[in-house]
């Protein structure tokens, strides 16, 4: 009987794990949201291709369901009208990346509000909250971009930690790192560091979409283990062939011991 | 955080100043009896001060008998998996140890031992290998040990929410961003707390104001004491971490403070901390790095496999210092202010503190029977995260298979719950603290969208006005 193995995460990498174990696996693909393509958008060409071939060749796709615990073989999956645990030989989680967290940067002091993490930010910005007039964006990739795209021209963003090349703001703040947050109710300050050097950035609200790091939130799940693979790629700015190739590695192994 | 038209009551039997861990148990007590009671809040929350910053330790000894604090926790400790149950605040009695590795440590817990025998408190004395055989993770340095079976970890945050709920349920008022600025007296009696939002008459005044007791007591023309401010910061480390732990590891006591600690949370994660510093702004939230790298290290050398990889959050609270541990009585200067104030063993002695506060307006003649359409009981939205089977058939609604914080697996009938209850999160970190949504390793970054926008609608307000807590500052500007 075929090994039967659960992708968790519908993106690019999600996808093409599935098509390469479908070969000679039982795969079922378990997304949260109600369509495949994850950050990519379900109208990628090669969204659209991936997700074709999937179909062909037998996977099952279950769309709109949140995946929590990988325990004993057998993972929990919960979404509306559906709670039940799915037996499987192996799990592949694929459940994208996210920025570094404040603790994992690490940034320390004040806890005041108008710091969010990139995803949110980018979320508040798209559905028209004004977040700040003095933003400060940390971090250099994916979600940098989609933030300074919806805060548009009009608000003038510092960059912290960008390269030089991504304009003539981020230039001077390129190779500084963020270590604190100054404010009593609202954020006033960023204390940023280089070496030896410290400055204050006066800001209404901090971005942090630095050091991207994979989204972990399936119990049980959390690292690499002998039922447990990871097809997350990390780093700043990807391609859809890169991610495509990354995945493919990442279970290289189980293909070859499912063929 | 002020409701707009919201005012305060003209007068009431008792005004319960603070809304912590204790002022909200005081007034649960009060509320069930026929006696009126309202809350005052200087803060947008309840459990924003020391409440907030506790290690989530049920504590079954603290002090030497004779004293206060001790007969407070040994009134309290028997009762909390029946008040947990009824208030469905997460509970787990797992023990704890505190664990020598030189000779003086041993000293140090041949002095603790008599004194916990005294207290008449469950106590076993253990080598380093019988209390590896409880906490495996224990460090092999380790040559000796006190067990304390009857030591338990709860949600600290939610019993002070689930003590206001209660409270709220059974008539009692809380009133967020009321800070008091004044009394009103007649002939050496309080007759009225003034707050920058109104005046509540009152027959009783609770001060139960954690670390700004000592100020409203001078205020209210009573006793004259300090309360300061003794900041505490805290590593949390991931539930993956914290699920391997089996017990409460504590260092041996020194004269002035517990120790740095390694505690398992009820949400399944860890916390290590606190460090104790002094001479800081009761407001002072800030993380450093040289405090928390201290810390790493200090709890290292308990549980070495305690790695910062699996750091989800660092944060910082306050816990109120004084020279008097608990005070709990009538001020011998204002005749009918009661002076409610604990130094660190708030949510251990919670339970006790309401009782005993409500009995000494029983010695005033006042009848505190409680009612007989009192509500003793909170409803509980399932929980998924701790639902031992989630897939045991029964009825259940859209919103409750519905996770919106994947990390902690939170569903939007939890959030739902927590922004439409009595005494409602109106900020993500109200929400966080009723039901742990934003809590978890990523922190938020693929929630707190949704969690804003589920606030700003219960509330009726722009997603931009929600607070982010702890302070007045809201997610937008401008």
């Amino acid at each position: 009987m075929a090994e039967r193995i659960v992708v968790v995460g519908a993106g690019i990498a999600g996808l093409a794990a599935a098509r390469e174990l479908a070969v000679g696996a039982e795969v079922e693909l378990v997304e949260r949201l109600p369509e495949v393509g994850g950050t990519w958008g379900f109208e990628h060409p090669l969204v659209g291709e991936l997700r074709r071939s999937c179909v062909e060749l037998g996977v099952r796709l279950t769309l709109g369901v949140t995946a929590l615990r990988w325990r004993e073989r057998r993972l929990l999956l919960v979404g509306p009208g559906e709670r039940a645990w799915r037996e499987a030989e192996h799990l592949v989680f694929a459940g994208g990346t996210r920025p570094a967290t404040a603790a994992e940067l690490p940034l320390f002091g004040a806890r005041a509000a108008g710091v969010f993490a990139g995803t949110v930010a980018h979320h508040l910005l798209e559905g028209k909250v004004r977040l700040g007039e003095r933003p400060v964006v940390c971090g250099d990739g994916y979600w940098a971009e989609l933030v300074l795209a919806e805060l548009g021209d009009g608000a003038r963003a510092t960059r912290v930690g960008a390269a030089p090349a991504s304009g003539p703001e981020a230039a001077a703040w390129s190779d500084w790192r963020p270590l604190a947050v100054r404010g009593r109710d609202r954020v006033e300050e960023l204390l940023v560091g280089r070496g030896e050097e410290e400055r204050a950035l006066p800001c209404d609200c901090v971005v942090l979409a630095a050091d991207q790091r994979p989204l972990r939130n399936v119990d049980g799940a959390i690292v690499e283990a002998a039922d447990v693979t990871f097809a997350q790629l990390c780093a700043d700015r990807v391609t859809a062939d890169e991610v495509l190739g990354h995945a493919a590695r990442s279970i290289a192994s189980l293909t070859r011991r499912t063929r | 955080m002020t409701r707009p038209g919201e005012r305060l009551p003209a007068a009431v039997d008792v005004v319960v100043i603070g809304a912590g861990v204790i002022g909200c148990a005081i007034a649960a007590e009060i509320a069930q009896t026929r006696l009126s009671v309202c809350v005052l809040e200087a803060a947008g929350d309840v459990a924003e001060g020391a409440s907030k910053a506790n290690a989530g330790i049920t504590s079954s000894f603290y002090a030497p008998p004779p004293s206060l604090e001790c007969d407070l926790l040994n009134e309290s400790n028997g009762g909390w998996e029946e008040l947990c149950g009824r208030l469905g605040v997460p509970y787990r009695r797992i023990g704890a140890l505190t664990v020598a590795f030189d000779a003086e440590g041993v000293a140090g817990l041949d002095r603790l031992e008599k004194q916990v025998r005294a207290a008449g408190v469950a106590v076993e004395r253990l080598t380093g290998e019988g209390a590896r055989a409880q906490e495996p993770l224990l460090s092999d340095a380790c040559i000796d040990a006190l067990g304390y079976p009857d030591e338990g970890i709860i949600d600290p945050v939610r019993l002070t929410w689930a003590y206001a709920e209660l409270a709220a349920r059974n008539g009692a008022t809380f009133h967020f961003r009321a800070p008091v600025v004044g009394f009103d007296a007649e002939d050496g009696q309080v007759t009225a707390v003034r707050t920058d939002r109104g005046v509540v008459g009152c027959r009783y005044v609770v001060n139960a104001a954690g670390v700004r007791s000592g100020e409203l007591s001078a205020l209210a023309g009573g006793e004259e004491f300090e309360m300061w401010a003794r900041k505490g910061q805290y590593w949390i480390l991931d539930r993956d971490f914290g699920e391997r732990m089996s017990r409460i590891v504590l260092p041996v006591p020194t004269a002035t403070t517990r120790g740095i600690e390694v505690a398992p949370t009820t949400n399944g994660s860890v916390l290590l901390g606190p460090d104790a510093e002094e001479g800081v702004e009761a407001e002072d939230r800030g993380t450093a790095a040289t405090n928390l790298g201290r810390i790493f290290e200090e709890t290292r050398r308990l549980i070495p496999s305690i790695s910062l990889d699996r750091a989800i959050k660092t944060y910082a609270g306050s816990r109120p210092a004084a020279e008097e541990a608990v005070r709990l009585r009538f001020d011998e200067e204002v005749p009918n202010l009661i002076q409610a104030g604990n130094r660190s063993t708030g949510v251990s002695t919670s339970p006790a503190f309401g009782r005993r506060v409500l009995a000494l307006l029983g010695e005033r003649g006042e009848s505190t029977r409680p009612r007989e359409d009192r509500v003793t009981h909170l409803e509980r939205t399932p929980r998924l995260l701790l639902e031992a089977d989630p897939t045991e058939r029964r009825e259940r609604r859209i919103e409750e298979d519905t996770v919106i914080c994947v990390c902690e697996q939170v569903t939007a009938a939890e959030i739902s719950a927590a922004v439409s209850c009595a005494v409602p999160a109106r900020s993500v970190e109200g929400v966080r603290k009723r039901c742990r949504a934003t809590g978890g390793r990523c922190q938020g970054s693929v929630c707190m969208a949704g969690v804003i926008l589920l606030t700003a609608n219960a509330h009726g307000v722009a997603p931009g006005e929600v607070g982010m807590g702890p302070g007045t500052g809201s997610v937008g500007r401008g």
